[in-house]
């Protein structure tokens, strides 16, 4: 078995890889501005951007590079790192009530928490630091919500997510001392931190033991022990995962909490408590087989830790070509990773690597492309609910919120699993399929944001105008801004400029809606149609 | 990889008939089996109920616990729980247990995916999931999934999620059952939405034609679908209730669920359904401390399906026969419990485990598999049911190259190397 565990292990070689880039069919160019605007700033490119590009499209680079210093890239971040690292859920062990908060907080408490080690990390990469600070860091990002709560010194007159430093000696290292990574991941008398190592290897360096097959079938003379526990520091099969778990387990003891469900014991770092691993799982802090003295020093390992590099690269290429990277991947994977690592782990390069990719270029493929390439490349993406919710909040001011909750951010009373969403426990992945529940939040997000627009627009008629530029109610199908109106929405919506067929299916939907509702409802069903339309829903 | 199944099955069907009548597509012209997989998250100790080891000397077991055999399964019969005694000798004859088969894992997350997909990556859709794609009719909630989990990967949108707190029937109105699920803003008329529907697919038909290969097509198609499937369902909320996750009759937490299930089910609305039930008071079977909670845990679960087993019986299915004939209830857990206490009374993860199938298609009355000394499960002919050495070591892919046959389809297409238990089917 011993032998099987470590066949298990060994790098198996690359098949040869397809020529992708001969496989794929690049979008044109107004779809992918409008492609990296969503992924890079969560809104919609505006018209004059996309007449910028369709005027000269060396501006698409231009714009592409701005994009990536845009502030907006943070909460972007934020939103793709989160469905890997799944650490905004709806409940942790503890709750909003437990700290005096109010209802209306519950959601933003979760948020808060939930968000905390991405909010990290997403600093770390837009402003431009290298990669590794984020197990090294001797700060993190928080907000008001999280400096009433943690023992944190929040900047003195800051707003919304700020850099903060930890105030209960907790040691530098970044998202390892994370309240936010542990509350989610935690841990209990009988898995003694193992559940947070597996945690820590997946997300760091991509390593996911509990993906190998374990088999208790030719083990039998183990079970005649007392505790099952003895067997993982002794039997050689447990030690093929083990002998790494266990010693990463050990060093997390500062984060051990003698009761759980203590909002005391789970908010403060205890110092004290870190050389308890050793005694409760037989196996002094290490990584891999080097012997780590703290936090810190762990942080500085998986910093120099080669598979860390790739891991990151792998991790934003999953991001950004919205799909799990194969060992087909592994070379372009690893000339990815071979720039970042030179460039000094910089995340907008990597970004504009993997923004300049075939992959994620891509629009379609070609007749000559394998079966196998054409299932596995996502040439058209759904809209997330993150991405469907800031774009109509750009566009319309609309939100979905109730009594504190972001309906597309949760799923307590929500509707973020239902709307393709990862909730990070029953949901890992983000699905690119169109769901009969995806499409009604779809509707239900469009109607009200449409409804939300033409009420501010055309029936208050208030200034400045939102969405709709040109017309009032009492504008008809003949008059030229009509016409104007449609073609500007098509436009900036969808990226592409309308056909005659694409006015006069839009006028029809107006008219027909108009005699049984009057203009308001036309104009509201029109935006609402434009907003669910398959070519706004995708990207 | 991807077979293309749900792709093709949309762009073919999308404009057919939406009607809930099934059609029958098996041989002998009976509806196709459904499936309702009720599922016991955090792992079970399948010793308190399906695998009597008392004369096993390194597997603990429950003191004061006897075996007794109803309807030809051996079980373990307590005191503390009557439905397990009850279920076993009214519908023993309906159901047949699968015992020491092995989940090669024992993280809960990765068990969940091996039990309900036969494997532990990505990249596989759920025995639900396939067997919804597979349904020869246009189904409007071909898997619904009222809690538990689901693994899906070329079959997304067969899958249909009412939400933690049963919010999806919340977004047909504009004021939710629930305070926190309001929309707050009026929704047009229902004339209104249909016109705009009708432009949608109008325009997802015309995306589809012009976007190359690829991606595109299938979004097009599938966003077709789903636009389609919209006025269906709210024509369907009329008749189905739900709202899941409230405490029904008798206190059977996931009652409110079960039924939903058994209605979506009996309209032909559904090919599968999962119900989850978590134990008593939902504090979960995974018992590291305190392993006597199974008991309960057990108790709580046979009551449910006493109930489900009633309702199956008394509600006519497509066919116009009992919605039992034509279902094959799946009652599985991720994982099994070790077979020694640990130092804190409880047991802690263990890859053998126990799964039963109750109802259409299942040969009753039987009990299968068997455990050596350690509680580690022995080999079995897959064909006759008989333990042996030279037969095959039973894996989650088995029960689901089971299920699969139940439903149909040939495991070897689906599953590759996936051999059904033949000795569990009649």
């Amino acid at each position: 078995m011993v032998i099987f565990a470590l066949l298990a292990c060994a790098p198996e070689a690359p098949p040869p890889a397809e020529p992708v880039a001969e496989a794929l069919v690049p979008l044109d160019n107004l779809r992918l501005l409008r492609r990296m605007s969503l992924d890079l700033r969560g809104v919609l490119p505006s018209a004059e951007e996309l007449d910028a590009v369709e005027a000269d499209s060396a501006q698409l680079d231009v714009l592409r590079d701005q994009f990536l210093e845009d502030p907006r890239l943070e909460d972007r971040l934020v939103a793709l790192l989160a469905e890997q690292w799944h650490t905004r859920i709806d409940a942790y062990d503890i709750d909003w009530y437990d700290f005096d908060l109010g209802p209306t907080d519950e959601h933003r408490f979760e948020k808060s928490v939930g968000e905390e080690p991405l909010r990290l990390m997403a600093y770390v990469a837009t402003h431009d630091r290298p990669w590794s600070e984020i197990v090294t860091a001797d700060y993190t990002v928080a907000n008001e919500l999280l400096r009433d709560i943690w023992p944190l010194e929040y900047p003195e007159g800051g707003s919304g997510w700020e850099v903060s430093r930890w105030t209960d000696g907790r040691p530098p290292a970044g998202v390892l001392v994370s309240n936010g990574l542990w509350w989610r991941y935690s841990t209990n008398p009988f898995n003694k931190n193992r559940t947070r190592a597996a945690a820590i290897f997946r997300l760091l360096v991509c390593e996911d033991f509990p993906a190998r097959p374990v088999s208790f079938a030719d083990a039998t003379e183990g079970f005649a022990g007392v505790d099952s526990a003895d067997r993982l520091s002794t039997d050689p099969y447990c030690l093929a995962c083990h002998a790494a778990i266990e010693p990463l387990a050990s060093s997390l003891y500062g984060f051990w909490w003698f009761r759980q469900y203590s909002p005391t014991e789970m908010t403060s770092y205890h110092a004290e408590r870190e050389m308890l691993g050793t005694d409760a799982l037989g196996a002094s802090p290490a990584w891999f087989g080097e012997p780590v003295v703290g936090l810190e020093d762990l942080g500085r390992h998986i910093a120099a830790d080669g598979r860390f590099s790739e891991c990151a690269t792998r991790t934003l290429a999953t991001a950004l070509w919205r799909r799990d990277t194969v060992l087909e991947d592994q070379g372009r994977i690893d000339a990815l990773e071979e720039d970042f690592v030179a460039g000094g782990m910089r995340v907008p390069a990597l970004l504009h690597a993997l923004t300049d990719s075939a992959e994620y270029r891509a629009g379609g493929v070609t007749a000559a492309a394998s079966e196998e390439v054409s299932d596995r490349e996502v040439t058209a993406r759904l809209l997330s609910p993150e991405l469907l919710g800031s774009i109509t909040l750009d566009l319309t001011g609309w939100a979905w919120e109730v009594n504190g909750f972001d309906q597309l951010g949760n799923d307590t009373f929500g509707y973020r699993m239902l709307a393709n969403g990862v909730d990070g426990e029953f949901v890992t992945r983000p699905a690119q399929d169109p769901t009969l529940t995806w499409s009604l939040v779809l509707a239900r997000t469009a109607e009200a944001a449409a409804y939300t627009a033409v009420q501010h627009d055309l029936v208050a008629a208030e200034a400045p105008r939102r969405l709709l530029q040109q017309v009032t109610l009492t504008t008809l199908p003949t008059d030229a801004s009509f016409q104007d109106e449609l073609a500007a929405l098509h436009w900036r919506l969808l990226a592409r400029r309308a056909s005659e067929d694409d006015l006069a299916a839009l006028t029809t939907l107006w008219t027909a809606l108009e005699a049984d509702g009057g203009a308001a409802a036309a104009w509201t069903g029109v935006l609402a149609a434009l907003l669910q339309h398959p070519e706004f829903a995708s990207y | 990889m991807l077979n293309r199944r749900s792709f093709l099955r949309a762009s073919g069907l999308s404009a057919a008939t939406l009607a809930l009548a099934s059609r029958p597509a098996r041989a002998d012209g009976a509806p196709e089996r459904k499936f309702l997989f009720l599922l016991a998250p955090g792992g079970w100790d399948p010793t308190y109920v399906f695998a009597p080891q008392f004369d096993k000397p390194y597997v603990d077991t429950e003191p004061d616990a006897t075996v007794a055999t109803a309807n030809g399964i051996p079980f373990v019969d307590s005191a503390e729980r009557p439905s397990v005694r009850t279920f076993f000798e009214t519908w023993g004859d309906k159901a047949c247990v699968l015992n020491g088969f092995e989940v090669q894992s024992i993280t809960h997350d990765r068990c969940m995916r091996l039990v309900l997909t036969g494997q532990g990556g990505g990249g596989v859709d759920d025995w639900g999931a396939t067997i919804a794609a597979h349904s020869a009719n246009e189904l409007l909630l071909p898997y619904i999934l009222l809690s538990g989990n689901s693994y899906t990967y070329d079959h997304v949108s067969e899958v249909v999620r009412v939400g933690r707190t049963g919010q999806l029937p919340d977004l047909l109105t504009t004021t939710g059952s629930l305070p926190q699920s309001s929309l707050e803003v009026p929704l047009p008329g229902a004339d209104a939405e249909a016109k705009v529907r009708a432009y949608l697919r109008e325009r997802a038909a015309a995306y589809g034609e012009a976007a190359p290969a690829g991606r595109a097509r299938r979004f097009a198609s599938l966003y077709d679908r789903a636009i389609g499937q919209i006025d269906r369902l709210a024509a369907l909320s009329d008749t189905l209730d739900f709202r899941a996750g409230e405490v029904g009759a008798d206190g059977l937490e996931a009652w409110s669920s079960l039924e939903v299930a058994v209605t979506a089910l009996s309209l032909g609305a559904s090919r599968c359904a999962m119900v989850a039930y978590d134990g008593l008071w939902s504090m979960s079977w995974d018992s590291h401390s305190q392993i006597s909670f199974q008991s309960d845990h057990f108790e709580g679960l046979f009551k449910h399906l006493l109930a489900l087993m009633d309702a199956l019986a008394a509600t006519p299915g497509t066919s116009g026969a009992p919605l039992l004939e034509e279902v094959t209830v799946v009652v599985l857990s991720e994982m099994g419990r070790g077979p020694r206490l640990n130092s804190w009374g409880g047991k802690d993860h263990f890859t053998f485990t126990s799964a039963m199938l109750v109802g259409s298609g299942v040969r009753g009355g039987r009990s299968l598999g068997a455990a050596d000394d350690y509680g580690v499960g022995r080999k079995l002919d897959l064909a006759t049911g008989d333990v042996t050495d030279s037969g095959t070591a039973v894996q989650a892919g088995h029960l689901g190259a089971t299920l699969l046959a139940l439903a149909d389809i040939d495991p070897a297409q689906e599953l590759p190397g996936g051999e059904a238990i033949l000795a569990m089917i009649e």
